[in-house]
C-alpha cells in the first residue's frame, strides 16, 4: 500500500508492479511541485516569454526523483508529468484565455513547440479538448501526444515510457496528427 | 466516429501502404487504398490526404 510519505522513486517502483495506490498518492505531489515551478516560470514571464514544458517537467524530476532512479522510472515519471503538465498548462490558459479571440478561432499549429502565451491558449485549450475526444477513440494515441506535446518528451522517452519502439511513436503521432487534422477540420493546406 | 471504425480505417490505411509499396519521396497523398469497402473510400481517401502533410 502506498503513501503519500514515501519517496516518488518508491512510489514510481510501486506503480510499475501494478500498484494503483501509488499512482494515486504520486498525482498530487508531481502536481503541486511542478504547478510551483511553473509558476516561478510565469511570475517572470513578460511579452514574448513563454513557459516551456519540458523545462517545468525536467525541472520537477530532477527536484522529485532520487539520482538514482532507474531509466525505466524516469520514462514512467515522465508520463504522469506530462499529464499533470497538460493540466497545468489547460489551467493557465483558462485563466488567461480572453474571449476576445474567440474559442475554436484559432486552429492547432501541431508543429509548434508546446507554450503558453496569451495568444496560444485558445490552441492549448482546443488540443486539450481533441486530445479528450481521442482518447475515447484511441487512448495509445492520445497519451503519445500527450508526452510529446504537453510533456515535452522525446520519442525516446516517449517509447520507453509506452513500451514501443521510436519508429512506432512516429507512426502512431504521424496517423494521431491525421485524426486531429480531420477532427479539426484542418487539412493544413 | 466509432473506435471500430477508426481502427478498421487505419488497417486498410496500412494495407494500402504495404500494397503499394510508397518508396522515399513518395506521397501518401497519392494512395490509391485497395480494399474492399466500398463504404470506406471516402474516409481512406480523406485520410490518405491528412496523413501526407506534414
Amino acid at each position: 500500500m502506498a503513501s503519500p510519505a514515501q519517496p516518488v522513486t518508491q512510489l514510481l517502483q510501486a506503480w510499475r508492479n501494478d500498484d494503483q495506490n501509488a499512482l494515486n498518492a504520486l498525482m498530487p505531489v508531481v502536481y503541486d511541485q511542478m504547478r510551483s515551478i511553473a509558476e516561478l516560470y510565469l511570475r517572470a514571464e513578460n511579452p514574448g516569454h513563454t513557459l516551456g514544458a519540458t523545462e517545468v517537467v525536467h525541472e520537477a524530476f530532477i527536484r522529485l526523483v532520487d539520482a538514482d532512479a532507474g531509466w525505466e522510472d524516469r520514462a514512467h515519471f515522465l508520463a504522469i508529468a506530462a499529464r499533470v503538465m497538460r493540466r497545468i498548462l489547460v489551467d493557465h490558459a483558462r485563466a488567461n484565455s480572453s474571449d476576445k479571440q474567440g474559442r475554436g478561432a484559432s486552429k492547432i499549429s501541431l508543429d509548434d513547440a508546446l507554450v503558453v502565451s496569451s495568444e496560444l491558449a485558445g490552441e492549448v485549450l482546443n488540443l486539450d479538448e481533441a486530445l479528450t475526444r481521442l482518447s475515447a477513440v484511441d487512448a495509445r494515441k492520445s497519451r503519445i501526444l500527450e508526452m510529446l506535446y504537453f510533456g515535452g518528451l522525446t520519442y525516446e522517452e516517449t517509447a520507453e515510457a509506452e513500451g514501443v519502439s521510436p519508429v512506432t511513436v512516429h507512426r502512431e503521432l504521424k496517423m494521431a496528427k491525421a485524426w486531429l487534422r480531420r477532427e479539426l477540420g484542418n487539412s493544413g493546406e | 466516429m466509432t473506435p471500430s471504425r477508426w481502427n478498421r480505417l487505419q488497417h486498410l490505411f496500412y494495407a494500402a501502404v504495404d500494397e503499394a509499396q510508397l518508396l522515399p519521396g513518395e506521397s501518401h497523398r497519392d494512395l490509391l487504398p485497395f480494399n474492399n469497402d466500398r463504404s470506406l473510400q471516402p474516409e481512406l481517401r480523406r485520410l490518405a490526404q491528412l496523413y501526407a502533410v506534414r
